[in-house]
């Protein structure tokens, strides 16, 4: 595991500046470890070209009906699975 | 006309009529509400505050207004709640936690605001996993809240407070946020309808934020048109959230009973079909075997780096949590639960290179979902690979492999806050236990008409949103 308790309270101490116990080091430690450690096996050859993105792709079809289904159907078979 | 009781238990588009000809008066609704909540509270605890001398004066108000000819659609004096992450002005806003428990705003959030503006009378503030950071709704400060179909279990959170509420008539509608899970979730667990409009559909401005990049505000109902009814009036740009974009917003109750007829649903062939409780499984393909007795065409499609999403959403939501929370933190550590104290100094940990690593695989998973979203219209799944669970139960058992509860009730949800689709949980079944199955709905960016429509054509076929809870 990247973290330790240990670890945790060192970093604490010097990049928040104030202490924290020894049980929430290690529960700190616990929970965020393991997030960590997958993060860091997963394969970084697909993300070399790719760009920290929260927007839409412009390509990308937006909008009421973007997805090309307009059709107004029957809802004649809608009693039959009541 | 019915009773009273039974009114509260019908949808806002039955009452509205209703209420608009003068036949049912808002001061009638909101009293008979607040009598349910008093009934129900110390049962199911929805709530931590109730605005009983407010709602009343509103529904007044209301009452005085319609019938002096000046009807402003719908909502118009319907009780509605907010879970209490969404700031309201004067009010006590206290997002779950002892850290804000002295918090009183002096703005309201903007879809508070526009609640307000539709006429919707705001009857209380729901009980939430403090700051949304969790899925139990077990509450450090303001004492856990009870799923109403069997009390031992959890509402699912955050936004259990206002799921519970709306599934017990406390209200006809609520308000949610949803980080990854907490509309839908909720809704799950409680057997209700809940939406995830698109990211940057509705504004998040004074809302209590838990993780900026993935909070979405969303309405909590008992039916998918009382869902649509909502959105129709908190959607739209908003000069105070940045994130807001400047599209139009249809009216989403427009062509919402057309039918789906030809409509192209993908089922995913990964990720979704992984770890999957049998019953919840079971009643998801009965929900998709009805969809094509309805004229949906399957697809199958793939989801490709969907087993990251965990990571990322918890690396990117515990990162800026702890960036929001910092000062607070720091001042008054000993007012957060324990549990919320320690993800909140996990996110410390998280380093700038894990962050945006994180969000390099968000953009993965978002292309996932592009390219899937080419051949469907929509893409189907259930919107938890569980149903509730007990309130003390700390993991989820599947296959003989233990998981953790949180893990378990975001997994199939959290890909689409990392993605901002729009996503729908309605009602599609429940256990032998008597505990609700969702099945999600899950669509284009903006494109929240389509699942509605498809929500709704399930809906009028079954009868799952009728059923509600004897508590």
């Amino acid at each position: 595991m990247t973290l330790t308790p240990e670890g945790v309270k060192q970093a604490f101490a010097e990049r928040v500046g104030r202490p924290i116990t020894d049980d929430v080091a290690q529960k700190v430690a616990d929970s965020v470890g393991e997030v960590i450690d997958d993060l860091n096996a997963i394969d970084p050859a697909p993300m070399f070209l790719i760009e920290p993105n929260i927007v839409f792709d412009a390509s990308y079809p937006e909008g009421e009906g973007s997805s090309g289904w307009q059709r107004s159907g029957s809802s004649s078979s809608a009693q039959s699975v009541k | 006309m019915a009773a009273i009781g039974e009114l509260l238990k019908r949808p806002v588009s039955e009452v509205a009529p209703l209420v608009r000809s003068g036949q049912v008066s808002p001061v009638e609704l909101v009293d008979a509400t607040l009598e349910t909540i008093e009934r129900l509270e110390p049962k199911i605890n929805a709530h931590i505050t109730v605005l009983a001398d407010q709602a009343r004066l509103e529904a007044k108000s209301a009452e005085r207004s319609i019938q002096g000819g000046r009807y402003l659609g719908p909502l118009h004096g319907i009780p509605l709640g907010i879970k209490d992450l969404l700031m309201t002005q004067g009010i006590l806003t206290t997002g779950g936690s002892g850290a804000y428990a002295d918090f009183v705003p002096d703005i309201d959030a903007t879809t508070v605001t526009k609640l307000r503006q539709a006429g919707a009378v705001i009857v209380g503030k729901h009980n939430l996993h403090e700051l949304g950071m969790g899925a139990t709704n077990d509450n450090f400060t303001f004492g856990a809240c009870h799923n109403p179909w069997q009390l031992g279990y959890i509402p699912g959170g955050s936004s259990g407070g206002t799921a519970a509420a709306v599934a017990t008539s406390g209200c006809y509608g609520g308000l949610g946020t949803d980080t990854g899970a907490s509309v839908r979730m909720p809704a799950a667990c409680c057997g209700i309808v809940g939406l995830m409009p698109t990211y940057g559909r509705v504004s998040r401005y004074g809302c209590i934020a838990l993780a900026w990049s993935l909070d979405h505000i969303g309405p909590i109902t008992r039916t998918v048109t009382d869902a649509a009814l909502m959105l129709n009036a908190i959607a739209g740009y908003d000069p105070l959230d940045a994130t807001t974009r400047n599209v139009p917003v249809p009216d989403y109750t427009h062509g919402i009973d057309r039918g789906i007829d030809g409509m192209r649903v993908g089922i995913p062939t990964n990720y979704y079909n992984e770890k999957v409780h049998p019953e919840v499984a079971a009643a998801v393909q009965t929900a998709v075997d009805n969809l094509v007795e309805l004229g949906a065409v399957l697809v199958d499609v793939s989801l490709p780096q969907l087993e990251h999403a965990f990571t990322a959403e918890i690396t990117i939501g515990f990162a800026e949590a702890a960036a929001y929370h910092e000062q607070r933190l720091r001042e008054r550590p000993e007012d957060y639960d324990p549990d919320v104290r320690v993800a909140l100094e996990a996110g410390e940990m998280i380093s700038a290179t894990n962050y945006l690593k994180a969000q390099k695989i968000r953009t993965l998973i978002k292309h996932s979902f592009r390219m899937a979203m080419e051949s469907v219209d929509v893409i189907a799944t259930p919107t938890l690979p569980s149903p509730s669970v007990p309130i003390e139960q700390e993991q989820v058992l599947f296959d003989g492999q233990e998981e953790d509860v949180l893990r378990t009730m975001i997994r199939f949800t959290c890909p689409i806050d990392l993605s901002g689709q729009p996503a729908i949980a309605i009602p599609c079944g429940f256990t032998t236990e008597g505990l609700p199955v969702s099945l999600q709905l899950i669509g284009r960016p903006f494109d929240e008409s389509t699942i509605c429509r498809a929500a709704r054509a399930y809906e009028s076929a079954t009868d799952w949103h009728t059923m509600l809870p004897e508590v």
